[in-house]
């Protein structure tokens, strides 16, 4: 019976879970209520105690994305991202090409070293007043900026909500994801954005032969400048939460020899910079994402359960481990499936409920340099590319082109992100066999 | 001429005009223009084309907007004089045609300071003047004033939100004591103020001027009730055209109240009549609207 679900009671918790999980994909309520709600139905019913439930929390994970939260809310604040945006403008002078390459550099940095969804709700609004006002179709830059925030998110332990969690359940510090992820993160940079441009080059011709264009771009630019220097910048509380947030990075790089969690780091560094910016903490309070912290608490416990029952053993043993002892199968299997179904369904709640299935299979098959993992993570985080549902980066920018009169719909969405999403997760493969046969 | 360009550069003409007077506004296109010359690449015969076409679709912006289009006149007079320096290659016709343009800026530059000095004499101490929008009165006469030592207060009117918050922040910058107050209340303050002063983006043949939307009904009141109305403009704000020929832009927007859909219609700009105005200053000192055709320079 060790290894088999506990047939009978196994099946509130499964239903409960399936029931969650549909209502977050069909986005029949919200998703922390869901999950939250599906808590109390277990606690009730006497399937889990409050005790339990609580245990089953991962506490690193929520520290480490309430500390960064805070963070990123007072750079926000300090009007730095402001000054970073119309400054890239600036720089472009209005020529298509530079306008995807620098704006696609920042996005990937920033979502690499943030995250991907502040990044968009300030990159996406002055792509499209800078392309609009160019006469330029805004569609094709906020597409690409989407994508690119996924790709940029995939590198590094904070970039995107999956790499927190294999991070802090699994143990990986921020120089490991770097290390091992950022090979092949760059080069998916790279081609993804030159296949953007390919497939968009008629419209990337440069302007500098039209003069009218010229004169238009430079106007502009002195709007775009009029309108974003009207946001406040704070230059203290710039320099003070700049300086705690590379000092967060830093913390998170020299782990191994501090011995501080990076969930330790970023709630201790955002405590810090609350006391010495002396901000209004219920006001930053206030802009904390309760609602993804509550939703991430939840989750735990429900794929919690699911482990005390056996379910996650039953579904390692039953689905992914019939693929056989192939470790090359395996990790492309968990690459491959990871990919699709993040594409299609919210990667938070796949990830959770894979990290068990995974320490369940590497159990039987143990794959050297962690290298499952790392197919988890580039599955989960670049197939959110697929469909606009596949990602918060990709919902929020769609929501903001929306309000700006960009509509995008699934369709337009999935077309360029399926065949992006395809590129990135078939070079993912080559990189991760190449790991693999050096590895064993 | 493409009409998308036409179309673009309107609409940021329309959104500068909101931030800057249109004074300020014509001296941001000259600036945009001299920086476009230096980047633009083109064959050398393409080179008096795109000039031109720039130029066409800044004299066809809608809504018209003076100095700039005066200014462009007097700029394709002087390449025309020049012969558009056309046995010359194109790096020396870019930098001619810039000497040119800053030459325009220089010009409006001057004309623009004797404005405010002009200006100066209307501004005494204990003066209570009502303002409503970006216009020269906002940016140049009353910072200078200010700077001089005069004691004035302002009242603002509160309209649209973009212009309201960019005089509120020029006031508060050069440290003048203002009070904000929605348009429609201004009928409790006429105890209090004693002049209004408003810019025009032009001054038309036909004994009207076009200014900023929400100008036509301040100026009514303030005329019924016997408020001097001072107008502010430079000599290149007056055009030999009518104020029918001043392309003002109609704006239709789809609006929702109350379970009921409607169309909102708007104009970008508008027309009032100078008779209503009582002083007209311009950086030649007070003239008289009788005069005024005299001082076309186009």
């Amino acid at each position: 019976m060790e290894h088999a679900v506990q047939h009978t009671s196994a099946l509130i918790p499964i239903i409960v879970f399936l029931v969650v999980y549909a209502a977050i994909t069909l986005e029949l309520v919200n998703k922390a209520a869901a999950a939250l709600a599906g808590v109390g139905v277990l606690v009730v019913l006497h399937v889990l105690t409050e005790h339990q439930a609580v245990e089953f929390i991962d506490f690193e994970t929520l520290m480490l994305l309430t500390g960064m939260m805070i963070l990123v809310i007072l750079i926000k604040q300090s009007g730095f991202f402001t000054i970073v945006s119309v400054k890239i403008a600036e720089f472009t002078k209005g020529n298509p090409v530079k306008i995807l390459c620098l704006f696609s550099v920042v996005t990937a940095l920033m979502s690499a070293f943030l995250d991907n969804v502040t990044t968009v709700l300030i990159i996406i609004p002055i792509i499209i007043e800078l392309t609009r006002g160019m006469g330029l179709n805004p569609k094709n830059y906020v597409l690409s900026q989407a994508i690119i925030s996924n790709v940029g998110g995939a590198a590094t332990l904070i970039g995107d909500p999956p790499n927190v969690i294999i991070g802090s359940k699994v143990g990986l510090s921020f120089n490991q994801f770097i290390l091992n992820l950022s090979p092949v993160i760059i080069p998916i940079f790279i081609i993804v954005l030159v296949y953007i441009w390919f497939i968009n080059r008629i419209e990337f011709k440069p302007i500098n032969t039209s003069m009218v264009k010229l004169v238009s771009v430079e106007l502009l630019l002195e709007k775009i400048r009029f309108e974003f220097s009207n946001i406040k910048v704070d230059q203290k509380l710039m320099i003070k939460s700049l300086a705690c947030t590379i000092l967060a990075i830093l913390l998170f790089i020299t782990q191994t020899l501090t011995g501080l969690a990076p969930g330790v780091v970023a709630l201790g560094m955002a405590m810090v910079l609350l006391i010495i910016s002396q901000a209004n903490v219920e006001h930053v309070l206030e802009e904390v994402e309760w609602s993804t912290l509550l939703f991430f608490t939840g989750l735990f416990i429900l794929v919690g359960a699911l482990e005390e029952y056996g379910v996650i053993e039953w579904m390692a043993h039953n689905i992914f481990m019939n693929v056989g002892d192939n470790p090359y199968v395996i990790v492309l299997v968990v690459l491959w499936v990871s990919g699709i179904v993040s594409g299609f369904l919210d990667n938070i709640p796949f990830t959770i409920t894979m990290i068990p299935i995974i320490h369940l299979m590497l159990e039987s098959n143990p794959i050297p340099n962690d290298i499952l993992w790392w197919a988890l993570a580039l599955g989960a985080c670049l197939g959110g590319n697929i469909t606009m549902i596949g990602s918060s980066a990709n919902i929020v920018s769609v929501g903001i082109a929306k309000k700006y009169g960009v509509e995008i719909s699934f369709i337009d969405f999935m077309k360029k992100g399926l065949l992006i999403t395809i590129i990135s997760l078939s070079i993912s493969s080559v990189y991760l066999v190449m790991y693999l046969k050096m590895s064993l | 001429m493409s009409t998308v360009d036409q179309k673009i550069l309107d609409s940021l003409f329309r959104d500068i005009v909101k931030f800057y007077s249109s004074s300020q506004t014509s001296l941001i296109t000259l600036g945009a223009m001299t920086k476009a010359i230096n980047s633009l690449e083109c064959e050398d015969d393409m080179f008096r084309a795109q000039i031109s076409e720039v130029c066409k679709i800044i004299t066809n912006s809608q809504p018209r907007m003076f100095p700039i289009d005066n200014l462009i006149i007097l700029l394709e007079h002087e390449l025309e004089k020049n012969n558009f320096f056309e046995d010359k290659d194109i790096s020396i016709r870019k930098s001619a045609t810039i000497e040119i343009i800053e030459d325009i800026v220089t010009r409006l530059k001057y004309d623009l300071s004797e404005l405010a000095n002009q200006g100066l004499d209307h501004i005494t101490d204990g003066d209570f003047i009502i303002l409503h929008a970006v216009e020269e009165p906002v940016e140049l006469l009353l910072p200078e004033a200010k700077k001089m030592g005069k004691e004035f207060e302002v009242l603002i009117l509160r309209q649209e939100s973009v212009k309201t918050n960019r005089v509120i922040k020029i006031m508060e910058k050069n440290q003048i004591k203002f009070t904000v107050i929605p348009e429609w209340d201004l009928i409790h303050h006429f105890d209090k103020v004693n002049k209004l002063f408003i810019g025009a983006y032009a001054i038309t043949a036909d004994g009207k001027f076009v200014s900023d939307s929400g100008t036509s009904n301040i100026v009514s009141e303030c005329h019924i009730h016997k408020l001097p109305i001072y107008l502010f403009a430079p000599i290149l704000e007056i055009t030999s055209t009518f104020s029918e020929d001043q392309n003002i832009f109609l704006k239709e927007e789809s609006g929702y109240a109350s379970g009921v859909d409607y169309t909102l219609i708007s104009h970008s700009c508008d027309i009032v009549s100078l008779d209503l105005v009582d002083h007209i200053i311009t950086d030649q000192g007070e003239i008289s609207k009788d005069k005024l055709g005299g001082y076309c320079i186009v």
